[in-house]
Formats: structure tokens, C-alpha cells, sequence
């Protein structure tokens, strides 16, 4: 389950969030993120080769099992509230995608871990982005894809994945470093 | 690259990686691929290399033997370093932990220790001191000296200054050299590895680690990748597999060398296959062709270290020795004449054809290019607009009309409209109805001022909607029209029928805005951005002060009704960009800074957000002196400007009487030679131009009057003499010989004939001379002097005489000066692209004048300026647009008639009667041509 934060802080910093406050948002994504991280690696223990996820799922997931504990308020427009959410998760991992291809020299540099657009629009096309890089990706090759996840989600190190795909740490080391690349063409992250 | 190429990329990639060096060779070898996915999978592959296999976790906070592990310094292929320190011996120390894929392998290991260990017991104060290998059981690092400073990658953006190029030089090539002495190889000289103490001392790091299983086993010493770290700096032999030895290391080191004294790396490519290829194949320019300031003996000396033969390369022994004996103040080019020519040229449009080796073929079809138009030199093409459609071509002719040429079958009719207009650049409307003008009137008077007028696709009669704006470009709509100001630094938009201007982006003095485009839904702006970059080392280093401008260029795109910037991306050239509908942009961009060689690229960009989708891919190889593109707006039809080859001769235009605005009257082409022909001096009488030429092999000096075909040698021999002048009495002509080289000799000779004579055996390279050919005239010599100019008087019989007068130091080019009629001032141009300033300087004291300095509004970029006979007034040129402009301006810095537009930056020789000016310019031709299968 899910105990961390104070259900009604979330709730609270959702509906800041709606209004448009940047304030808020940046702090959800600090709250969120942890727990995005850890439902994703216990999404995942033990159902791995071959298996990937979709982002659309795991962030669907999260939504409901935050409903579950009432972090997020249930009441009136909950599909509006639920699209503000998606919204939000999917940029974290759009987000997360971006820095973790950056070359090592910008990742040192501190950035902010989200760039808020001056509107918010709610929706699910950010998750929707973040899925189709990955089954891109995946085309090319399923490792590639799983690499990644295991790498951005769920946090893994390289031995970690290695044990995990039985395979060689260098194998998982050359995967990344074409997934990286890839991914730093793909989303072009503008230098901010 | 598309999903498709990326798959074939990972194809590669994938099995490339998993394989060993020579394994990995042969098989990269065998591929065929597109050169855009092999340059991915290179240098990816690259990478892969730099990154240790499981990033391992930080350490910093841990213990590690003895060493408490802080911070991290660095990470690479052979590992990370930390900070550590000592407490048992109280000192500071770096920790080299060697990634896990080299301690797996033991033999590997236990060589590149003890080589380490072998070169740290040299003992050398240059060289870093290796504390000792500690051994755990999964890891093994090397602790060793922990040197505070910085790498010298820091420094090799820039040129360094010539002293601290020969002190650093120095300290590593002594440390090679002991090295090499007992065989020790480092094989990895890079930026990265040569270290600088903040007390000056150098370090060079690394000592054999990146041999990797050379040796007994019979392997390459390529190591794993095959490309083993960067590729830049490798010799031509490694890069050919075989093993690397202690030449090879000079060859290291020349290229680090090179890199610091021009700021340029001497192979310099986009992508790493290409600088192999160049590393293997091409020679590199000279390092004084790109930075003046190198003496001839460290220009020769790095050119011998970068030898294809490693058995040509000198020694570390000798390199140390070499630098020891180059001192500051001996440029390469003490050919003077070499000097004046490549000063011109670095300022002109020269067509230099440099068909530079390309190691691999374009698997794609080579563009082609057809020749629509053909005019020669004299009425060279000077800008061409294609119709959206792609049916109709307008192009403007130097000195004459604007053309309206049609596609289909090439009939072609000067457009009345715009007689007597100086134009810039056109560029149509989207719906081909109107074309938008950047021009100037030409010969206006009291100001320069460019201006935008629109005019009717079919003619009709023209309307000016902007005064004093450059660089127009209507919106898609047609609404509106972004432009920027005269100097470039301000973005504007106004409506398209004129009326209220509204700035939306602004940068210094010294910014400019070029190759503005629209996007198609009339949203955005995008442009280059070009920045001046002050010189850093002229002030304290004015032998490095050739006035050569550098600037740092990006691309950038902003929301036209804010300015926010919404695209960016740093160290861009791109000249003359045409947007395309889909987002795609084709654009010009020079081989390297400086280079007159163009070629056409393309870039994909989001057509919604102006991003760049990947990188922008060159798409045209031939060197060709591109300069101007169009494009119909689907980009099916695409233009060029290019130039053909060409020579500086020699052109005289007459003035009218005085007390009338110099105008430039039958302007005419005096020498029709295809060799180097340059304009010095006038005989007495006004009536023949004396001039330089090198059409018998080396340069002599010749007469030829101006109506006249044929010339007159004046001083002819087989060898080099030029800077001529006619000394104030008419009776001597003056000029530099070179005999042997490399003294200069200042000679003199009766003007009416009779035997030479030797005025001042050695003048050095800085003894330029100019003389007032008036009766109340001298002759002065400019030399420098740490950061001061001495101007000393020069008697035509009896030679240099006393110290006239001392200056602060400017930038200056050779000849750029020049001595008022009456021979009591010298006047000296600033090189700046933010502003024109004229330093005048009295030549005698006693008047109790000071210097005064005239500034010149409206204007910047002075190259040249030359007093008119009168002495009223100066003759000035400047460099705009990759051109030359002169202008007749008046003592107060007025600037009194826009004289004419020339294809290089030239300086004028007044006749001493006033009646006819002489003047160098280019012969070279510039046509339209057709793009074709792009």
C-alpha cells in the first residue's frame, strides 16, 4: 500500500494544482514521484523477461490506489480531477525520460525537476507520448525498452537489470547507451 | 534519422559492441550504411567505451585502504577518480579506480600498472607520481599525486598566447621525452590528460594506461572498442591499427599543440569518422594561416610533428629543443607580401577552390549544379530572389540593372523599377504578387542608410515602407514585415505598408540578427544570431593582434508578437536559412570559420515549435564558394549564388574637379591578368598607376598608364618586391625586396631609371612604410613595439631616421594606415564590429597637437582608410556582408558619398593630383546556378 504522504496534503495540493498554482504542482511531482518509483518496482518484481509495462496503466494504477487511501479528493468532478492527474504523472515521466537522456555533463547541472507550461491542460496525452517513445523504442529492439524502464521508473542500477535480464552488465551498459542516444534525439530537449 | 535508420543503426550498434577490437574493425568495415547511421553507431560505439559497464556506486564518504574516498573528479573508460587523502601520511591524493572490464582481464591490468608505475619512477617533476596500486578483492585503483588545476582541454577554445604556447609545449615534450628515453609510450595524449598547476606547471597524466593488451598476445593495442577513448587525437598509424609508438605520442601532442595555438583542431570535423579520415589522409593547414601571431619556427615545427610518416616527426627531444629556440616576434608569414595577400583574402571574397580529401564516399547522389545565368567579373551576380512558385528568378548585377529572368526559358529583362538602387537582397511575398527590396540609394549622400521598399511581381513602380532597416522579410499573410536595424542588432516588425515599428528583440553592440525567416503559420521569427567575441589576448599580446573578428553564432526562434525565444541551439551557422512549409530549413554554412567555402545543408525543425529535430545534415560536398540561396516555396527549386575563381587587379575610376563630393566616375578595369595585381602609388605626373604583380612568377613592380593596355616593367628580378611608393620629390620610388629570405630589404631607385639601391638592410616584417607623394610630404615607417605603434621618418637618401611619434597599439592589418598630403598626421582605422573610429596622430610633436580619434556613425568594420589628395578628406572601406564598401568621409568622421560597393574590402591610392583613384578588387565572377536533386 501506499502510506506516505498525508492523504489530504495530496488532495489539497491537487486542487492548488488545478487552479494553476506552479508552486503546487512542483511539489506534487516531489511527493509523487517516490511513490511512482516504488509502484513501479513492485508492479514489476518478479514478472520480468520479456514483460514490459504501459506507462498508461502503471499511472492508472497509482491513481486508484491513491483514490483507495483517499489521498486524492473522490467527491463531484472526479474525471476532471483524474485527467489533471494523468496529466501530471505523465509529465513526470516524460520528464524523467528527458533528464535521464541527457549527456552526463548536463545531468550534473541542477534542473528543475519540472518545467510547467504556463496553462495546464488536463489529459492523458503526455502518458500517451510517453508510451508510444516506448513501444518506438521497443520496435527496435524489446531490450532497449525494457532497459530504460527498469533504468527511469523503477530505478534500477546496471547490475541490477543485468541479474534481472541474464545477461552481462556490459550488454546492459551498451543498451543504455544506445537507448540514451536515442532518446536524447527522439524528445530533442531544447538546453533551457 | 528515421525509425528505419535507427533500426538498421541498432543492427550494428547491437553486434559492434559485443565484439573486440580487431574483430570489431573488420566488421565495421564490412558494413554498408548510410554515412549518417555509421557516424551514429561510431559514436555511439564511442560512448559505450566512456561508459564503465555498471556505473558504479559513488564512493565518496567511503574508506578505500587507507585513502577516505571525497569527491568525485571524473569518470571515464579506464574508470573514476576520486579526491581522497591520507591520513596516515597527512596528504592529499587522487584515487584511479579501474573499472571492473579491465581488472577482469589480469594480464591486461598488470601491464598498464607497471607502465604506469615505470613512468610515475622517472621521477619526472612533469609527470605524476604514482603512490601505489591497492588491491581489494573486486577492485583495484591506483592512488597517485592529486594534481589541482585544469585540464588543458580548458584552454583550447581560444588561441593561447605564444609564450605560454612554448612554456606548456615545453614541460610536456620533456616529459615525453624521458618517458620515451626508457621506452615508455603514453599512447593517449590528450587535453584531458595534460594537466596545469595554477602556478604554471604542468602534469601529464595517465602514463601508459590506455595501452590496454598490447604486447606478447598480439593484439592491437587499439584495445576493446577499436576506437579506444577520443579518436581526435590519435596519430594517423593508430588509426590505422597498428601500434602506437613514441612518434606517436609527438603526433599527440602536435595536434594538442596545434589546437592551443589557433584554437582550432587541425582536423576538425563533424562527425568522427570524418576527422579519422582526416587524421589519415588530410595535411592541415598551416597554424599561421589561421592565427597570424605563430612564429615560422613553431608553424613549421607542428607541421613536421603532424607528419603522415611517423619517421618525418621530430623527436620530444627536439620538440623541446625547437621551442626553446622560438621567440615572440617572428611571425610565419615574414613574407611580407604573403602578409598582404592573405590579409586581403581573409577579408575578401577570395574563391579559394580547397578540394579538401573526403575520406569516404557520399552514398548519396551529389547535388548538381546547373548554371542559369552568365556574367562575368564586372557585372557579377550580387543577390537573386527565387518566386514562390519557382517560375521566375530576379537577380541584381554589380554596378547595374535587377534582372527579371524567367525559368522556363531563361528570357531575361532589367527591372526599370529599380534603377539606381543598391540592392541588398529581395525576397518575395507568399503569394508572388510583391517583392520586399533591401537596399540603399546608390551614391547618397550625408549618410548610409539601407531601406526597404516593396514592389509590384510586375514591375510597377516602387514604394519605400522602411527607412533605415535591414534584413526584411514579409510575413506569410503579407502583413507584416520583421526586419532589423541598420547594424543588425535590433528585430523589429512593422506593418507591411510601413507605419508603426514595434521592437520585439535586442542584443548589443556587436549582435546580429541575420537570415531571418518566417515559419508558415506567420507565428514565429527564426534567425542566427551572431555575437562579437572581444579578442581576449590582444591587448596583452598585440603580435596575436591581427584584426580578425570572431564571433559565436546560434539559431533561434521567437514568438513574433512577443519575442520570446521558443527554439535555441548554440554554435549554429546558418547563413542565408529558406523555411520550408514542413519545417525543414536549408541554409549555407562554411567548412570552417573564415572559410569562404560554402556548402548547402538541411535541418529538420518542428514547424509548430521551431525545435530542431536532429541535427542538421550537410547535403552538398563539392567546395564551391556558395553565397547566397532561394528557394520556391515548396523547396522543389532551390538557387545559389556561386562564385567562380579569381585574382586581384587592378581598377582606377576618376573623380571629378575639386570642391566637388569625390563620386567614383568611370570606374574601369585596368590589369586583366590572371595573377595577383595590387595597387601602391602613382608616377608624379598622375598619369600611370604603380603596381605589383606576380605574372612573371614572383612579384615585381610595374607602371601602366591608365590608358594604356599594356604595362611597363619598373623593377624586375627574380625575386619578391613589393610596397612600392614614390618618394615626395618625385624622384625616388621606394619598396620592399626580399633577396633571401628571410630579411627584408628596403630599396631605392631612381624613378626615371638607373641602378637600385640598398636603404635599410633588414626592415622585418613590420616595416611597412608609406610615403606622401606631395611636395610638403615625407615618408614614414610603422613598426610595433610591445603594446605601442612607433612611426619613424624615412628620408628616401639617407634612410630611417628618428622616432616621429609613439601610440597605443590597435589591431591593424598591413597597409591599413595611411600619412596625411602634407605629411603631419597619420591616420589609423579601428577594426571593430561594433563601431568606426579613426585615430589621428600628429607627427610632430611640436605643433602641440594631440591625437584626436573621429568617429565614423552608421558604420563599423573598417578595414582601410587613405587620405584623399586634397587632404580633406579619407577614403575608407569596410567590410559588410562578406563585401567590401567604400565611402568618402570628411575629417569631422561625416560620411559625404557611399562611393561604391566593391567584392573585397580594399584600400584606395589617391593620385597626387586628385584626379583618379587606382584600386585592387576582385576578378571573380558570381552566377546564379540551379540546385539540383536534393
Amino acid at each position: 500500500m501506499l502510506p506516505t504522504p498525508a492523504p489530504n496534503t495530496l488532495a489539497l495540493l491537487m486542487a492548488d494544482f488545478r487552479k494553476g498554482d506552479k508552486a503546487a504542482a512542483n511539489r506534487l511531482v516531489e511527493l509523487l514521484y517516490p511513490e511512482l518509483r516504488k509502484l513501479a518496482a513492485a508492479k514489476m518484481r518478479g514478472e520480468r523477461r520479456e514483460h514490459t509495462w504501459q506507462p498508461t496503466l502503471l499511472v492508472n494504477e497509482l491513481y486508484l490506489a491513491l483514490v483507495k487511501i483517499k489521498a486524492l479528493g473522490d467527491a463531484g468532478d472526479a474525471d476532471q480531477e483524474k485527467a489533471a492527474f494523468l496529466g501530471l504523472a505523465g509529465r513526470i515521466m516524460k520528464r524523467l525520460l528527458i533528464d535521464h537522456s541527457r549527456p552526463l555533463c548536463r545531468r550534473a547541472e541542477k534542473v528543475q525537476l519540472l518545467q510547467m507550461p504556463d496553462q495546464f491542460s488536463p489529459g492523458v496525452e503526455n502518458v500517451q507520448f510517453v508510451d508510444q517513445v516506448l513501444s518506438r523504442l521497443g520496435a527496435i529492439n524489446p531490450i532497449l525498452r525494457s532497459v530504460v524502464e527498469m533504468r527511469v521508473f523503477e530505478g534500477l542500477n546496471g547490475d541490477e537489470i543485468a541479474q534481472q535480464l541474464g545477461c552481462s552488465p556490459r550488454t546492459v551498459a551498451n543498451h543504455w547507451t544506445f537507448a540514451k542516444r536515442w532518446l536524447e534525439k527522439e524528445l530533442a530537449a531544447p538546453p533551457l | 534519422m528515421n525509425d528505419q535508420q535507427w533500426g538498421q543503426a541498432w543492427e550494428i550498434y547491437g553486434a559492434a559492441a559485443e565484439m573486440d577490437g580487431a574483430e570489431r574493425l573488420s566488421f565495421l568495415a564490412s558494413q554498408s550504411a548510410e554515412p549518417e547511421v555509421l557516424d551514429e553507431v561510431l559514436s555511439m560505439l564511442q560512448e559505450a567505451q566512456n561508459t564503465p559497464g555498471n556505473e558504479p556506486a559513488l564512493r565518496t564518504g567511503s574508506r578505500f585502504g587507507r585513502y577516505e574516498v571525497g569527491e568525485l573528479l571524473g569518470s571515464g573508460g579506464m574508470g573514476c577518480v576520486y579526491a581522497a587523502s591520507d591520513p596516515e601520511l597527512d596528504r592529499k591524493a587522487a584515487i584511479k579506480f579501474l573499472s571492473p572490464e579491465l581488472t577482469d582481464s589480469d594480464r591486461g591490468v598488470e601491464r598498464l600498472i607497471r607502465e604506469a608505475k615505470a613512468a610515475s619512477a622517472l621521477n619526472h617533476p612533469h609527470i605524476i607520481t604514482v603512490y601505489e596500486v591497492i588491491r581489494a578483492p573486486r577492485d583495484v585503483a591506483i592512488a597517485m599525486e592529486l594534481v589541482e588545476g585544469r585540464a588543458l582541454r580548458k584552454f583550447c577554445g581560444a588561441p593561447v598566447k605564444i609564450p605560454q604556447l612554448i612554456d606548456w609545449g615545453r614541460q610536456i615534450a620533456q616529459a615525453l621525452a624521458a618517458a620515451h628515453q626508457r621506452n615508455i609510450i603514453h599512447r593517449d595524449v590528450k587535453p584531458e590528460n595534460l594537466m596545469v598547476r595554477d602556478d604554471g606547471i604542468t602534469k601529464v597524466l595517465d602514463f601508459g594506461l590506455a595501452a590496454q593488451f598490447d604486447g606478447d598476445d598480439q593484439k592491437r593495442p587499439a584495445d576493446r572498442s577499436g576506437f579506444g577513448g577520443t579518436l581526435n587525437y590519435m596519430s594517423p598509424e593508430q588509426i590505422g591499427g597498428d601500434r602506437a609508438t613514441a612518434a606517436s605520442d609527438v603526433f599527440s601532442l602536435g595536434v594538442v599543440l596545434y589546437e592551443l595555438a589557433t584554437g582550432t583542431h587541425p582536423f576538425r570535423s563533424d562527425s568522427p569518422i570524418d576527422t579519422g579520415s582526416a587524421i589519415a589522409h588530410t595535411e592541415p593547414k598551416p597554424p599561421s594561416s589561421l592565427h597570424r601571431a605563430i612564429p615560422a619556427s613553431i608553424d613549421s615545427l607542428l607541421l613536421r610533428m603532424l607528419s603522415k610518416d611517423p619517421g618525418k616527426r621530430p623527436t620530444a627531444t627536439e620538440v623541446d629543443r625547437q621551442l626553446s629556440i622560438s621567440e615572440l616576434g617572428k611571425p610565419a608569414r615574414s613574407n611580407a607580401i604573403s602578409w598582404l595577400v592573405a590579409a586581403v583574402a581573409v577579408l575578401a571574397i577570395t574563391s579559394l577552390l580547397t578540394y579538401a580529401f573526403r575520406g569516404r564516399a557520399v552514398s548519396k547522389a551529389e547535388p548538381q549544379f546547373v548554371q542559369l545565368t552568365r556574367q562575368v567579373s564586372e557585372n557579377r551576380v550580387t543577390t537573386a530572389a527565387l518566386s514562390p512558385d519557382g517560375n521566375t528568378l530576379l537577380f541584381a548585377t554589380f554596378g547595374g540593372p535587377v534582372y527579371r529572368r524567367r525559368m522556363d526559358d531563361g528570357l531575361s529583362q532589367p527591372v526599370d523599377a529599380l534603377k539606381g538602387l543598391r540592392v541588398d537582397r529581395m525576397v518575395w511575398f507568399h503569394d508572388g504578387s510583391r517583392v520586399l527590396i533591401n537596399g540603399s540609394m546608390a551614391g547618397a549622400r550625408d549618410k548610409y542608410q539601407p531601406d526597404i521598399w516593396v514592389m509590384p511581381a510586375d514591375g510597377g513602380s516602387l514604394q519605400e515602407v522602411l527607412s533605415g532597416g535591414a534584413n526584411g522579410t514579409p510575413s506569410p499573410d503579407g502583413s507584416r514585415i520583421a526586419f532589423t536595424s541598420a547594424d543588425g542588432s535590433v528585430l523589429s516588425l512593422a506593418p507591411a505598408s510601413g507605419g508603426e515599428r514595434r521592437q520585439i528583440r535586442s542584443g548589443g553592440q556587436g549582435t546580429t540578427f541575420t537570415s531571418l525567416f518566417w515559419s508558415t503559420d506567420g507565428k514565429r521569427i527564426t534567425f542566427q544570431h551572431a555575437e562579437y567575441v572581444p579578442p581576449v589576448n590582444l591587448e596583452s599580446d598585440p603580435a596575436s593582434g591581427f584584426a580578425i573578428n570572431r564571433y559565436q553564432y546560434s539559431y533561434e526562434s521567437v514568438d513574433a508578437d512577443s519575442g520570446n525565444r521558443l527554439a535555441f541551439a548554440k554554435n549554429f551557422v546558418m547563413e542565408s536559412a529558406c523555411g520550408l512549409p514542413d519545417g525543414r530549413v536549408l541554409f549555407l554554412r562554411n567548412s570552417t570559420e573564415q572559410s569562404y567555402i560554402y556548402h548547402l545543408w538541411i535541418l529538420r525543425t518542428d514547424p509548430h515549435t521551431g525545435r530542431l529535430l536532429d541535427q542538421p545534415r550537410q547535403v552538398t560536398h563539392e567546395d564551391y564558394a556558395l553565397h547566397e540561396l532561394s528557394a520556391s516555396a515548396d523547396g522543389q527549386e532551390v538557387i545559389a549564388l556561386r562564385r567562380g575563381n579569381g585574382h586581384p587587379n587592378v581598377y582606377v575610376a576618376d573623380l571629378p574637379p575639386p570642391r566637388q563630393y569625390p563620386r567614383f566616375r568611370r570606374v574601369r578595369r585596368l590589369t586583366f591578368r590572371d595573377t595577383d595585381e595590387y595597387p601602391h602609388a602613382w608616377t608624379p605626373d598622375g598619369r600611370s598607376v604603380i603596381f605589383e604583380s606576380n605574372r612573371n612568377g614572383n612579384f615585381d613592380l610595374f607602371r601602366q598608364d591608365i590608358d594604356q593596355t599594356d604595362a611597363q616593367p619598373l623593377v624586375v628580378s627574380n625575386h619578391t618586391k613589393v610596397l612600392a611608393h614614390v618618394s615626395p620629390d618625385g624622384k625616388w620610388l621606394l619598396y620592399n625586396q626580399q633577396e633571401k629570405k628571410p630579411a627584408w630589404e628596403l630599396m631605392r631607385i631612381p624613378l626615371e631609371g638607373g641602378p637600385a639601391a640598398m636603404l635599410l638592410p633588414d626592415v622585418g616584417l613590420a616595416g611597412e612604410y608609406t610615403c606622401a607623394p606631395h611636395a610638403a610630404g615625407r615618408c614614414v615607417m610603422r613598426t610595433v613595439q610591445g603594446k605601442e605603434f612607433i612611426f619613424w621618418d624615412l628620408n628616401p637618401v639617407r634612410g630611417k631616421g628618428r622616432v616621429l611619434v609613439r601610440t597605443a597599439w590597435t589591431p591593424a592589418i598591413m597597409g591599413d594606415w595611411d600619412i596625411s598630403p602634407d605629411g603631419s598626421e597619420v591616420a589609423i582605422p579601428n577594426h571593430d564590429p561594433r563601431n568606426a573610429r579613426i585615430k589621428v596622430v600628429p607627427l610632430d610633436a611640436r605643433g602641440g597637437t594631440a591625437e584626436r580619434t573621429v568617429a565614423i556613425d552608421g558604420l563599423k568594420n573598417l578595414s582601410g582608410v587613405a587620405w584623399a589628395a586634397d587632404g580633406r578628406g579619407w577614403y575608407v572601406a569596410v567590410v559588410g556582408n562578406g563585401r567590401g564598401l567604400l565611402f568618402y568621409v570628411d575629417l569631422e568622421g561625416r560620411i559625404l558619398t557611399n562611393l561604391m560597393e566593391s567584392m573585397t574590402p580594399t584600400f584606395v591610392v589617391p593620385s597626387p593630383d586628385g584626379r583618379h583613384v587606382a584600386f585592387a578588387d576582385w576578378t571573380a565572377s558570381a552566377n546564379v546556378w540551379s540546385v539540383r536533386g536534393l
